[in-house]
């Protein structure tokens, strides 16, 4: 395969504007530069061309044209992915999709919508609305990232305990394959939801983009829960906040969604926005209980004398949908904050058991120490999926080393812990080389063996999550995005 | 398990993973096709976490068996296929196997969060892990779900779990034409209610059709929507009736709330439902349809003289005879491509 990254030839720039005209190819260096990279900026390198197709004809096209000349595939949704896994490792053809972002269909009485791939996910909610439904799987890129990142990512967010994530959501999809074939996997629009035989669409469901292009997209939607009850505790410490998690989840409550925020977000949380929150207070936990209104009001009441007895100072309960989402705003408004305490950080992604969270924070605390650089934290509590912000300044090349090594390390412990090294951001490029630490040998080639069953030539999304693959050559740090 | 094979009569009982990579190694170099792996020496639950709401189990223990592990800490897998006492882990993944309360609950492939399973040559891999939330690498674990043992034996099994609900409620309500179980259906679909059962059972050919509706969750939000399905008009049904399940599944956690009825027979905790256990206790060869919900009394319509019962919410309707129903289109070249790559001496079940 050609790993020459300069700009494609001129005679193949307008092969591929015979396929979706002139306005979808972009080719000169300053355009393409948009493209060098995702959400995880560590890392630049510019494709050779990027092709805006508006159907999904097209896409097989451009695969078509991409066999034809030997040129890699990189799919591309919104580009928000957070580990690198739409950057142009070696160059080829970007096919971005935002252009394919119309919702086809919505089924109200089967609960049903037909998406595009670029659809943007908030956008689903919206649409469906007005029917009391809503698209369940809310990463919190969701008014940015679409529906076709989502399932290449099997993206999750705040609500993942109750509700699952993008697998649990997805009935059936369109995919394009790397020599131009259309397929359908799963369940189809007018089809019934048992499909029989070995689940294809539940294996293309967090590939990374690497089995092919996903077109378009059968989502399922979810009845909006009739009401929502949310709580906020201020507690001493993240001990006493993770205690009081686990005594929610020992009394059989599950939360719609449990946030924590450790005393560093807290901290610049508020001095950003003056919630009223305590500068020395250790932690705060955000609980959003949801589902019929008859029985919210004594969940909610269990939950905050769960609150108190774990010592929390102050338990604050939504009662209107404007002081809910007061609530909501200190904590997505949390990565906004950070810009307080530094110039640049690095979000981390990792995974422990739930019941592992004071260790793995205590583990971060001393971490922190070790590196001299100071770690907020922001986590999903109830599924054990944290968030640690290793702040730096890039200014200082070994604060960006000691950053990365931070970070590194509190992966290190999360598999150690019996978790994972990433819950909801994948591996990308840039956790390539923890896929060897959390799986074996013979686990690593099935893997790439199954690759190889959708995509023989491995054309699509190269050079990512497998140890031994091409990196970019230069490494030109700069200032992470939000998240 | 048995898998039916015309060529050999050799079946694996395996006392352990190491011994069954080394019996599919030798089978897989040695081209011999297999017709059955026992794995009921791999039955033990190996870890439960109640506090992260997780379990790991060999899977040849029977779903029955880990409910009943499970149960000690008031948490469930809810899944309901029947015959649970019989069923393995494996044939459960195997087979997708599912039952009623798949509406409210999902299947198993919303469960499964882990598993590790012994390829035809012999190499033991593993997808996932022990934590709810993981997107390491791909998710291999489905093509063990559904796939009928053809890709590979699954060793070992980590289920995410729930909590059990603090009550479990049934109504049912007997119809006397489609279009009347349509009406209701439609009713019950449209309202605030979020029932986690909704069958349409016909059991005698010659008999009635009875809507059966559960509810579950804290005590207040089933008596909300008993109440509220009452003011539908579901005021004639009666309490469906329940088997308790083999042990009583009362935790010490369960009290009778105060406005529980007290001669109702379901103040217990969760129990199979008779109905599906009866239905498929028959010999006779039971046939799936699935529909769009939308489009279920027009289904029924064509075989309602014949035994079924049907998962409304679902579009999903298990016929005793009749024909047939359309097989949905497949993806041959990839199906066969997995095939031939990860069993290409074709020594376990075929592709179902």
């Amino acid at each position: 395969m050609s790993e020459d990254a300069s700009q494609l030839p001129g005679a193949l720039a307008a092969e591929l504007r015979s396929i979706v005209g002139n306005d979808g190819v972009v080719t000169r260096a300053e355009e393409l530069l948009v493209y060098e990279c995702d959400a995880y900026t560590l890392e630049k390198r510019l494709p050779q061309a990027v092709v805006l197709p508006r159907s999904t004809q097209q896409v097989a096209d451009i695969v078509k044209f991409c066999t034809k000349h030997d040129l890699p595939i990189i799919p591309r949704g919104a580009g928000t992915s957070l580990s690198g896994a739409v950057l142009a490792v070696s160059g080829g053809v970007m096919i971005a999709l935002p252009r394919m972002n119309r919702i086809r269909s919505i089924d109200v009485r089967n609960r049903r919508a037909l998406v595009e791939a670029g659809c943007v996910n908030a956008w689903i909610t919206q649409a469906v609305k007005p029917h009391s439904l809503y698209y369940a799987p809310d990463p919190s890129s969701q008014p940015a990232c679409t529906i076709g990142g989502n399932v290449a990512m099997n993206s999750g967010g705040p609500h993942t305990l109750k509700y699952g994530v993008t697998t649990n959501h997805v009935l059936g999809l369109e995919l394009v394959l790397s020599q131009g074939e259309i397929v359908w996997l799963g369940v189809t629009p007018e089809g019934g939801e048992a499909v029989d035989g070995i689940d294809l669409r539940g294996v293309v469901i967090g590939c990374e983009g690497m089995f092919g292009i996903v077109t378009t997209v059968l989502v399922r939607l979810e009845r909006t829960p009739q009401a929502y009850k949310t709580l906020l505790g201020v507690f001493e410490s993240v001990d006493d906040a993770s205690q009081t998690v686990s005594d929610i989840i020992a009394a059989g409550i599950v939360p719609g969604a449990l946030e924590m925020m450790d005393q560093l977000i807290t901290q610049a949380v508020e001095a950003a926005y003056h919630f009223g929150f305590p500068l020395d207070a250790g932690a705060v936990l955000i609980v959003e209980l949801d589902g019929l209104a008859a029985g919210l009001d004594e969940q909610a009441e269990r939950v905050a004398a769960l609150c108190r007895k774990n010592s929390a100072r102050e338990v604050r309960i939504a009662r209107s949908d404007q002081e809910r989402a007061d609530l909501w705003k200190s904590r997505k408004r949390a990565f906004g904050a950070i810009g307080r305490l530094s110039p640049n950080y690095l979000t981390q992604d990792g995974v422990v058991p739930r019941s592992k969270l004071p260790e793995i924070m205590r583990f971060i605390r001393a971490t922190s120490e070790r590196y001299g650089l100071r770690i907020p934290n922001v986590f999903h509590a109830g599924d054990g999926n944290i968030h640690p912000l290793v702040l730096y300044d890039e200014r200082d090349p070994d604060q960006i080393r000691r950053a990365i090594a931070a970070g590194n390390d509190i992966l290190e412990k999360c598999v150690e812990l019996g978790g994972s090294v990433t819950g909801e951001h994948g591996i990308g490029i840039e956790k390539i080389d923890f896929m060897g630490r959390q799986f074996n040998a013979d686990t690593l080639e099935a893997m790439q063996q199954l690759r190889r069953v959708f995509d023989p030539m491995m054309r699509c999304n190269p050079h990512k999550m497998f140890p031994g693959s091409k990196r970019c050559g230069d490494f030109a740090p700069r200032k992470q995005i939000a998240s | 398990m048995n898998v039916k094979s015309e060529t050999s009569n050799h079946a694996l009982s395996p006392k352990g993973i190491k011994e069954l990579q080394a019996e599919l190694r030798h089978a897989h170099e040695a081209k011999k096709r297999l017709c059955g792996v026992d794995l009921r020496a791999l039955s033990q639950v190996l870890e439960y976490a109640p506090e992260d709401m997780t379990v790991t189990v060999e899977a040849g223990l029977t779903l029955a068996a880990l409910k009943k592990a499970l149960q000690t800490h008031a948490q469930w897998l809810p899944l309901d296929p029947h015959g649970c006492e019989t069923l393995t882990i494996a044939d459960l993944l195997a087979y997708n196997r599912s039952g009623p309360r798949r509406l409210g609950y999902g299947t198993v492939r919303d469960y499964v969060i882990g598993l590790k399973a012994v390829l035809p040559d012999g190499r033991l891999i593993a997808s996932g892990g022990k934590v709810v939330k993981n997107v390491a690498g791909y998710d291999l674990a489905k093509l063990f779900i559904g796939g009928g043992h053809s890709l590979g034996i699954v060793v070992e099994v980590t289920f995410k779990v729930r909590p059990m609900p603090e009550r479990e409620q049934f109504l049912e309500l007997q119809v006397d034409s489609l279009t009347e179980a349509g009406r209701w259906i439609e009713t019950l679909s449209m309202s605030s209610l979020v029932p986690i059962v909704l069958d349409l059972h016909h059991l005698e050919p010659t008999g009635p059709m009875t809507l059966v509706i559960g509810f579950a969750g804290t005590a207040t939000d089933v008596d909300w929507q008993v109440g509220e399905a009452a003011r539908l008009g579901m005021a004639t049904c009666r309490e469906a009736r329940v088997r308790r399940a083999p042990e009583s599944s009362v935790s010490p956690d369960y009290e009778a709330t105060p406005g529980a009825r007290s001669n109702s027979p379901l103040r217990v905790g969760i129990g199979d439902l008779g109905y599906w256990d009866d239905f498929w206790s028959q010999t006779e060869r039971v046939h799936r349809w699935s529909v769009l919900p939308s489009r279920l009394t027009d289904c029924l319509a064509g075989i309602a003289a014949l035994p079924f019962i049907a998962h409304a919410g679902n579009g999903i309707v298990y016929v005793r005879g009749g024909g047939q129903p359309p097989r949905s289109p497949t993806t041959t070249a990839l199906l066969h491509r997995l095939k031939e790559t990860f069993d290409p001496h074709h020594i376990l079940a075929d592709l179902p």
